[in-house]
């Protein structure tokens, strides 16, 4: 069973400004050790991954690397501005996205590919 | 009487200056190295190429599919020298880096924001990091800087328009030793390693 993981600081916070603004929170399943972070949708995956405590592989943070490149098994993310050389078209196209720039749309399952396997 | 120049002969144009600007900055570091005044005299040959606005048209350089791309004008062989052309819409942003080499930018088009930073922990963490903001500059067209190797900076493009950027570097992007990332929000240092060996981006 997958383990719920929420931010190590001021969680509480960030629930109750969720609820308080309105902003919709989605589970994000990390494949890759089998837990689930709690990710607003004016959140990166890798922002909410990092406030978890999770130790997601990432450079630049700012879509200009392409370390954080993630398949994504399940569900629909908007992507922040990034730069060609990080993602490919094709690369989009076959689901895979950046963590520090993909905010959740629905729930997320997703497995971090690393820059080895890009 | 006004001529117009057709496509090759920008294009030779565009050669042409960018050979010359190449050459010129050999001469001035075999003189003097990288130190900063070579760095500063640099930068005022490259923004008076960024200047020739019509030597970079944008119908030559595709845009990104994204939001950023980057452009070889030319890359010397080995550890040579390197101009790209940068074109970034607006959003587009990096965090603080350095790039483990020195750079030279200057502005053809477009408002970009530069932040300049300095590492502020002792680095007896791994991979952790803080650093802490020095100033900042918009550079807009006849606008440049020059950072030495290890000089911090981010960027954000500005406006509604793209920005172009012309970027001057002791090595080609592909050949940098590493470029090493800072996050504030996470307290973190990323080193990536190098793309030497691999095919160019």
């Amino acid at each position: 069973m997958s383990k719920v993981l929420t931010a190590r600081r001021g969680n509480t916070r960030a629930a109750a400004s969720a609820a308080a603004t309105g902003v919709p929170t989605y589970q994000v399943t990390v494949s890759n050790i089998d837990k689930i972070v709690e990710c607003r949708s004016d959140q990166t995956v890798l922002q909410a991954c990092m406030s978890a405590g999770i130790d997601f592989p990432f450079a630049c943070a700012s879509g200009n690397c392409g370390v954080c490149i993630t398949q994504i098994e399940s569900g629909t993310v908007r992507m922040l501005p990034r730069a060609d050389g990080a993602l490919s078209p094709q690369q989009l196209a076959e689901g895979k996205t950046l963590a520090c720039r993909a905010q959740p749309r629905s729930d997320l399952s997703i497995t971090w590919l690393g820059r080895g396997r890009r | 009487m006004p001529t117009t120049q057709t496509e090759p002969e920008v294009q030779a144009d565009r050669k042409s200056a960018c050979l010359a600007l190449l050459r010129q900055a050999h001469k001035i570091l075999d003189k003097e190295g990288s130190t900063p005044s070579a760095l500063h005299a640099l930068k005022l040959k490259l923004s008076a190429l960024a200047s020739r606005t019509e030597l970079f048209p944008l119908s030559d350089f595709p845009m990104p599919v994204a939001e950023g791309r980057l452009h070889t004008l030319i890359a010397e062989e080995n550890d040579g020298l390197a101009l790209h052309l940068l074109i970034g819409k607006p959003g587009k942003v990096s965090n603080p880096h350095a790039h483990s080499i020195w750079c030279i930018n200057a502005s053809v088009q477009g408002r970009e924001k530069h932040t300049y930073w300095r590492r502020t922990d002792d680095g007896s963490k791994p991979g952790y990091a803080t650093v802490a903001k020095l100033s900042e500059m918009i550079m807009e067209r006849g606008h440049g800087f020059a950072m030495a190797d290890h000089d911090i900076h981010s960027q954000e493009v500005l406006g509604d328009e793209p920005s172009v950027i012309l970027a001057l570097y002791g090595h080609a992007f592909n050949r940098f030793p590493s470029v090493v990332w800072y996050n504030t929000e996470f307290s973190t240092v990323r080193k990536l390693p190098s793309q030497r060996g691999q095919a160019a981006a």
